[in-house]
């Protein structure tokens, strides 16, 4: 993937910090969401201390390549399997023949070990990937609004003005009935191929008129 | 139970109602939203405080190498403020986003300007 | 003459609650006391303390959370055992917000495209 096409000038102090810190955030929302049981942290903070890293990404580069790296879709869904997950976790309980929300793997080695708590570890594990997911698509759609509105009127404005021309060209000749259905199909194709099928139902009603004055003299 | 705690929660709950009454712009009566969560998960987690007492985590090096830290804090109050913080963010992030639906339509976020019906 | 009414009424507020803030810290009785748990013992040797005469409801859950659940931090083993249903309510209020500040900002971008254009 290359990044350098839609990268926004930033200033190079910002660019720096952002490169500095961002693995630095990685790794240790990562070691306080796995380690939630046994030192203070847990599933939800751990999973907000990741999610900044999309906040860094467009700190340092800007929204186009923020998205590019982090795909707001795919955290959409992931966020989704995450909630999914806690409550299969939590009718393993069910399964064993007790309560909803039931501690049924422990009692597997010391008190200070990672996999000695049973449920609550793969709990946690599954809350904090749905935190991650689901505060980082917020912020990136919340960011959204922000930069990328020139980009996208300049990309909305372009077969606007194309469709101007065209209507103008099929509004100058007289509304015939023949001219009137390229008229009608100018403007029925504006919602599928504004661009092309527009040029091209003007190009037909050029050849008509053309034809048409050609058989009247 | 700490009075400056007790306090300083009460004095946060004022300062963010007096910013939802007062002010005209919408960003900064979301932000007075705010504040009221914060004032009142700073109350519930010091209501559970005992004298004395350490955080509820039995820490390994202290208790391999026998120093005695004591006994708990209350854990429960800290469990449900967990729960209420995100509900806080939740409700912040909603106020936002309503926010910006009124700017795209009335072009404007000053309170007096958004209260007539505009035809 | 609106304005000063709100300070007033402000003020009131902050002066009954500064004043039920006293009143909790000094004439409230305290009911969970945990100081007759030692925590040393209670780590050695979980089932020593009994649960018959309780002084709350944390009493019974930091007696008993090194034998129902072996986790080393008490918060976490509240949060996701003993009131695991309070974390699944939690997370279906985190899901329904972020699926309404989408549906409402991108309804609101396409209403803004319809109008420019129209």
């Amino acid at each position: 993937m290359k990044f350098k096409e839609g990268i926004t000038e930033k200033n190079v102090i910002i660019k720096c910090g952002a490169d500095k810190f961002l693995p630095f955030a990685l790794v240790f929302g990562l070691y306080i969401i796995m380690f939630g049981t046994v030192s203070p942290g847990g599933g939800f903070q751990g999973g907000v201390i990741v999610s900044s890293a999309a906040l860094l990404l467009y700190l340092g580069y800007g929204y186009k390549v923020a998205s590019k790296a982090i795909k707001p879709e795919v955290l959409r869904v992931n966020e989704a399997i995450g909630a999914s997950l806690y409550v299969i976790l939590g009718l393993c309980g069910i399964g064993f023949g007790l309560n909803f929300c039931r501690n049924v793997f422990f009692a597997n080695g010391q008190v200070g070990d990672l996999i000695s708590a049973g449920t609550i570890t793969f709990m946690g594990y599954a809350v904090g990937y749905k935190v991650l997911c689901g505060v980082g698509f917020l912020l990136l759609l919340m960011l959204a609004l922000l930069a990328p509105e020139g980009a996208e009127e300049e990309a909305a404005a372009e077969p606007a003005v194309e469709e101007i021309e065209a209507e103008e060209a099929a509004a100058e000749e007289v509304p015939e009935l023949p001219l009137q259905e390229t008229v009608n199909a100018v403007l029925e194709t504006e919602e599928k191929e504004p661009m092309e099928a527009a040029a091209e139902t003007v190009a037909e009603a050029v050849a008509a008129a053309e034809e048409k004055e050609g058989a009247a003299e | 139970m700490i009075l400056v705690n007790y306090i300083a929660s009460v004095v946060l709950i004022v300062l963010g109602l007096y910013t939802v009454c007062t002010k005209k712009n919408l960003i900064k009566v979301v932000l007075g939203l705010g504040i009221v969560d914060y004032g009142v998960n700073m109350l519930i987690v010091s209501l559970g405080f005992n004298d004395g007492g350490t955080a509820p985590i039995y820490q390994m090096s202290d208790l391999l190498n026998g120093v005695a830290p004591g006994f708990f804090v209350d854990p429960v109050p800290q469990a449900l403020t967990l729960t209420s913080i995100v509900i806080g963010a939740c409700v912040d992030a909603m106020a936002l986003s309503l926010v910006i639906m009124i700017y795209r339509k009335y072009k404007s976020i000053n309170a007096d300007d958004v209260r007539r019906l505009h035809g | 003459m609106k304005r000063t009414l709100t300070l007033m009424s402000l003020l009131i507020i902050l002066i009954c609650g500064v004043a039920a803030a006293r009143f909790a810290f000094y004439a409230i009785p305290v009911t969970y006391d945990g100081s007759d748990v030692n925590v040393v013992e209670l780590y050695n040797n979980p089932t020593h303390y009994d649960t018959s005469n309780p002084d709350g409801v944390a009493d019974i859950i930091v007696k008993e959370n090194l034998e129902k659940t072996m986790a080393a931090n008490n918060v976490a083993a509240v949060v996701f055992d003993f009131r695991g249903y309070d974390t699944l309510g939690e997370s279906f209020i985190l899901l329904t917000a972020i699926a309404g500040s989408f549906v409402i900002l991108s309804h609101s971008h396409k209403k803004e495209e319809k109008g420019g254009e129209a």
